[in-house]
């Protein structure tokens, strides 16, 4: 049976160069299956546009979309919809994406991005795909109740994929004469629907839905497990690389982080300062943004990282979270008594706090903040 | 054997009704085969998913 087979949006992972190496992975993996469309969701545009267009080129990635445009140049981003027969049926395939999604990107060289209004553009678009193909099939990023509002106020599209809809496990329902279809997420499952489409006019008539779990009652493919067994190999050598930017090579090992409580015994005001402050949330920070495994991250949003007994992300040294008092201080062990240790806590401001992270940074106003 | 004299006796009638009956068991099976064959729809089987976020398996 003719089969057609589509996305609808965030395929790729989280702004970090790990999952940018992973996401590489993952779309020389999609490109080998022959995909038909995929819709473009926010997070596809995480590593930039420049990397997306490398990954539609390089792996035949067939992305969609018929609202975000340059705001330089107004042009589209990518193809405005895509006509794809199967079995003698044309599917005009159109993608949206709610302008509600903030685009961010890892690089600093993209251009600024508009998200026009879905619902005016498929008002548009869909009357003159509909010249094109029989079934109109929206690859919707839109979260559940703007997809119900797209298909009841723009009349024509006979399948809707919704995208962004979380965890929502509603497979299947039909809205008008909208056949609504979800997946669910983090490739956890996939949905199949056999689609009846009438041999005179074109028109979807009936559709029977499954949504199968990947889960270990799937077999796998042996070829491509053998694919993520050789990216795996990459991948390590990939963070040992990584890593090895970052050596824990300064201090001495004969020395300890004795970290933050240990502090609190003789100093409590200090220590209260610190608790209230953002130093005390850093690593939080970093890992809602999926950072926390990024070095030229953690190297400021950590204790004693670089440090001989300083923070790594094993064990026993993987409590040395968070700007700790001995990040700014030294070793708790050393306990500098002279003086000194204050004139050292004032320079390694500016370490992190330097004008690409910290463009508004000022010794005076910041230090006002954590006083103590 | 059926007369055509008597088409429309009661014989006819019957003969008739045999007929009709026959004529709409053949274009029945007709009907039956043309299904079979993919009739008068055609089939397309859509895979679908969507939020895969870069997972190329779980954690754990």
């Amino acid at each position: 049976m003719p089969v057609l087979m589509v996305d609808a949006g965030d395929m790729f992972g989280r702004r970090n160069k790990n999952e940018r190496f992973q996401t590489r992975f993952l779309s020389e993996v999609c490109g080998s299956f022959g995909m038909d469309a995929i819709g473009l969701g926010e997070m596809d545009l995480n590593y930039g546009i420049g990397f997306l267009r490398e990954m539609v080129e390089k792996y035949e990635l067939p992305f969609t979309n018929a609202n975000v445009r340059d705001q330089v140049t107004g042009e589209l981003i990518l193809p405005e919809y895509l006509i794809v027969e199967k079995n003698d049926i044309k599917f005009g395939i159109i993608s949206v994406l709610d302008p509600i999604r903030k685009i961010v990107t890892m690089s600093n060289k993209d251009p600024e991005f508009e998200i026009q209004d879905p619902i005016a553009v498929l008002r548009e678009l869909v009357p003159r795909v509909r010249e094109e193909a029989d079934i109109i099939l929206l690859l919707g990023h839109l979260g559940d109740k703007k997809h119900e509002t797209a298909v009841k106020e723009v009349k024509g599209i006979g399948i809707c994929v919704n995208g962004h809809t979380h965890r929502n496990l509603t497979t299947e329902r039909i809205i008008d004469d909208t056949a609504m279809l979800t997946a669910t997420y983090e490739g956890r499952y996939i949905g199949r629907a056999d689609l009846f489409v009438d041999d005179k006019d074109g028109q979807l008539m009936a559709f029977d839905v499954s949504v199968k779990s990947l889960d270990q009652s799937q077999p796998d493919s042996e070829e491509v497990l053998q694919l993520v067994e050789d990216y795996k190999k990459r991948l390590k050598e990939f963070q040992l690389v990584k890593r090895s930017d970052f050596p824990r090579n300064l201090g001495s090992d004969k020395e300890q982080f004795l970290v933050d409580r240990s502090c609190m015994g003789c100093h409590e005001e200090a220590w209260q300062v610190y608790a209230k402050s953002g130093h005390k949330r850093a690593f939080v920070t970093l890992r809602n943004k999926g950072q926390n495994f990024e070095p030229e991250c953690l190297s400021c949003h950590t204790t004693g990282y670089m440090h001989k007994n300083g923070y790594s992300d094993q064990r026993p040294f993987n409590h040395l979270v968070n700007v700790q008092c001995e990040a700014c201080h030294g070793y708790g062990s050393e306990h500098n008594r002279d003086g000194k240790w204050v004139t050292r806590a004032k320079d390694s401001c500016v370490i992190c706090h330097d004008k690409e992270n910290s463009p508004n940074f000022d010794y005076a106003t910041y230090w006002e903040k954590i006083k103590h | 054997m059926i007369r055509l004299k008597n088409l429309f006796g009661r014989e006819g009638w019957l003969a008739l009704l045999l007929t009709f009956v026959l004529v709409v068991l053949s274009q029945g099976l007709d009907l039956r085969k043309s299904w079979a064959e993919g009739g008068n729809w055609k089939n397309v089987t859509l895979i679908y998913s969507t939020d895969i976020k870069g997972k190329i398996e779980p954690c754990g």
